[in-house]
């Protein structure tokens, strides 16, 4: 049999489990906004006798941890989709614009020949056709020079992006250590966010081991946070790159390059664009141009001008494909006179205009691409491949928003905090202290009343 | 399943923004009756839209091409037809000067009205057109094709304009088709004409009624090219045109905006709208009935 006071004891620690459930759905209601919190809930435990009586043995977090490595995928997924849209629908406005792109450049080109097919020797017509050409030379100097600003943005935001990394790794590498004596759902929560906006960053996939301990891996296996150990990204301008950053990961004594194995997240959509995406667009673009230049110079030289000169140039020369999109020019000569547009056989008089119907003839040929296609439709199909790829982002970025929409759901119904039914639990509390306190009170008058009789 | 009241509230704030984006996207489409204007719009409408575009601007500089070279044939026509009287006139004075009564001097003063007549038509001869060019010039249609004697300078190329693809039209006329290569040299057959009747030549006079009955034939021979040239100009003109008309029409289609479809997405997000700014209020109205 108990006595009293162990009564009163008893009383007491109620009060307190009470107070601890209180002091618990307040503490869920003050964060219902905060982001990635998970609810918490009071452990109560029945005491056993001859004592009994109930205590609160701690506080309990309710993450899921397979759903949250779910959500860290499909972040990593929709950051990528969401950096490639951003830079393919940029690009895409800068060079696939109507009346200004490549592809009305080479049509004003060749519709400058047709016009001067009747009056080859009329000299407005011929200074439409120079003014046409010098039109295109500035499409393609605008569309190589935006896509060459995609790979500089590209590369400020691999720098940026890293840089982000390191402290998120951090982070996790401090609450891990945190953790080790503790278990604070507060601090779990911490570490979980900043392990979904590391993912974000990086792709990945970020474990708990059997003794609480987060580890945070590349795709490639190569670790950034072991423990309470962060690695850190370091970028290097690289020559072999062009002068862009080459991105390891340092760990101690270890350094790896993940340059090529970065692919997901923010920084692997960043080094796509850089590194593979942007660069073929410039490869299409250089190729054009050079095809372009050399094909109409080989017909232009083996026709004459109004002086019956023949070997002129239309475009200056090229060497190769490299930046010919940016160094494609009219030749200097006939920017200076018009007369030199090479339009008659030069066997003919300058009447003639054989020449610049075989120039008009270069439009239906399959002259560019390898021979698979006319230059009119391998400017067209550049551009579209950039808009199809800014298209493919956006897809992706839509139908990994509506799988985060529902992850959203199924983490907000397994750890949200609903204040319904914080306001229920604070109720319930609130219902047993006032019970508890008078349970206490009725003992203590108890107490009083042996005291005083005694 | 458990739904918090922060996640409600996400999700009709979620569904606001989508209305809001939605209402802003149609709003656009009907203000600027373009539906498509970048590839990633609508990629397979952009392309056809695009190669539209692009044959509607070729095939109008094709006709800008075709005009200027049926200006020119207009022109040619012109000067053609004035020829066709010089030689009907000289074929009506040979025809008179064949009749024996006439006498030396008459023949004399004739043969001076031919030599005159002789000079207009080398003058016909070297027609330019309102853009200077010679009219039967050959490949240089820069100089004068006929000198002074009336001997052709020039070459027998005649120019043509593509009409579409590899198929070609010509559509000049050179001179060489008014000499022996092509029949009869006409100034000279003037000339020979005007010599006959200061020598009061019978036999001279009676040939040259012959070359002008010729003369008369060949010119009308190059006007009837020049016609079949207009009209196969203006076939391709009028195919052209109406090219253009459907290629107008594709680019409507593809990339244009329909109006009522563009008025119903309108009308669609604003319900939208109103319905999520309603269950929002709604939900306001909930928290603080607590």
């Amino acid at each position: 049999m108990t006595g009293l006071y162990s009564q009163l004891y008893l009383g007491v620690n109620a009060l307190a489990a009470q107070r601890a459930g209180l002091a618990n759905a307040g503490h869920n209601i003050a964060n219902v906004n905060t982001r990635g919190h998970t609810r918490t809930t009071v452990d109560l435990a029945a005491e056993q006798p001859p004592l009994g009586g109930v205590r609160a043995t701690g506080v309990r977090g309710s993450p899921d941890e397979l759903l949250a490595r779910r959500e860290r995928l499909n972040d990593a997924t929709r950051a990528r989709a969401e950096e490639l849209q951003r830079s393919f629908e940029t690009l895409e406005s800068q060079v696939a614009t109507s009346d200004q792109d490549i592809v009305d450049g080479v049509a004003g080109l060749f519709g400058g020949f047709l016009r001067m097919v009747s009056s080859p020797a009329d000299r407005s017509l011929r200074d439409s056709v120079v003014q046409a050409a010098t039109d295109l030379a500035e499409t393609f100097a605008r569309a190589a020079a935006a896509t060459r600003a995609a790979v500089s943005d590209a590369n400020d935001r691999i720098l940026s992006y890293a840089a982000e990394a390191n402290a998120l790794a951090e982070r996790i590498a401090q609450a891990n250590r945190a953790l080790r004596p503790s278990s604070d759902p507060a601090l779990h929560d911490r570490r979980q966010r900043a392990a979904r906006e590391l993912a974000e960053l990086t792709g990945g996939a970020a474990r708990i081991d059997p003794d609480g301990q987060m580890r945070f891996v590349l795709d490639d296996g190569t670790a950034l946070v072991h423990g309470d150990r962060a690695a850190t990204f370091t970028t290097t301008a690289d020559a072999a790159l062009g002068g862009n950053v080459r991105l390891e990961v340092v760990s101690g004594n270890n350094i790896r390059d993940v340059t090529s194995s970065v692919s997901t997240g923010r920084i692997g959509a960043q080094l796509t664009v850089r590194d593979e995406a942007a660069p073929q667009i410039l490869a299409d673009l250089d190729q054009l141009a050079f095809d372009l230049a050399r094909e109409v110079n080989t017909v232009h030289q083996a026709h004459a001008g109004l002086d019956g000169t023949t070997g002129r140039l239309f475009f200056a020369p090229l060497s190769g494909p490299t930046d010919a999109a940016q160094d494609l020019s009219v030749d200097a000569a006939l920017l200076g006179n018009a007369d030199f547009v090479a339009a008659a056989d030069p066997m003919l008089g300058p009447s003639d205009n054989t020449g610049v119907l075989q120039l008009l003839d270069l439009n239906d040929g399959a002259l560019a691409a390898g021979g698979q296609r006319t230059f009119l439709e391998e400017s067209t199909t550049i551009l579209s491949q950039v808009g199809l790829q800014a298209l493919q982002a956006r897809n992706d970025f839509e139908l990994a928003g509506m799988q985060s929409e529902s992850l959203a759901d199924l983490r907000d119904a397994l750890s949200g905090v609903s204040i319904e039914d914080e306001l229920a639990h604070l109720s319930e509390f609130q219902r047993a202290s006032e019970a508890t306190t008078r349970f206490i009170a009725t003992v203590d008058d108890l107490l009083g009343t042996m005291i005083r009789e005694l | 399943m458990r739904v918090t009241e922060h996640r409600m509230m996400q999700v009709f704030t979620g569904t606001l923004s989508r209305a809001r984006t939605d209402i802003a996207r149609a709003g656009e489409e009907l203000s600027s009756g373009a539906r498509v204007r970048r590839p990633s719009d609508d990629l397979a409408a952009w392309t056809d839209g695009t190669r539209a575009r692009i044959r509607e601007q070729l095939s109008e500089a094709h006709r800008g091409a075709f005009n200027r070279a049926r200006d020119q044939l207009v022109e040619t026509e012109r000067q053609l037809e004035t020829m066709g009287a010089q030689v009907e006139t000289a074929l009506a004075r040979a025809v008179e000067f064949a009749n024996g009564t006439y006498n030396a001097i008459d023949r004399q003063r004739g043969a001076q009205d031919i030599r005159s007549l002789r000079d207009r038509f080398l003058d016909t001869l070297n027609g330019q057109g309102y853009d200077g060019e010679f009219l039967f010039g050959g490949s240089d249609r820069t100089q004068a094709p006929f000198d002074t004697s009336g001997v052709y300078v020039s070459d027998a190329v005649e120019r043509s304009v593509a009409v579409d693809g590899p198929s070609r039209q010509l559509v000049t006329i050179s001179g060489g088709r008014f000499t022996a290569t092509s029949g009869l040299d006409i100034y000279a057959a003037l000339d020979r004409f005007a010599a006959a009747l200061d020598a009061n030549d019978q036999t001279a006079v009676n040939t040259a009624v012959q070359d002008m009955q010729l003369a008369v034939d060949q010119v009308a021979g190059v006007r009837t090219d020049v016609g079949i040239r207009m009209n196969a100009l203006d076939d391709a003109r009028d195919a052209r045109e109406s090219l253009e008309l459907h290629l107008a029409e594709v680019q409507a289609d593809r990339l244009g905006t329909d109006a009522v479809q563009s008025a119903l997405d309108f009308a669609r997000g604003q319900t939208a709208l109103e319905g999520a700014r309603t269950a929002i209020e709604r939900l306001m109205v909930l928290f603080q009935a607590r």
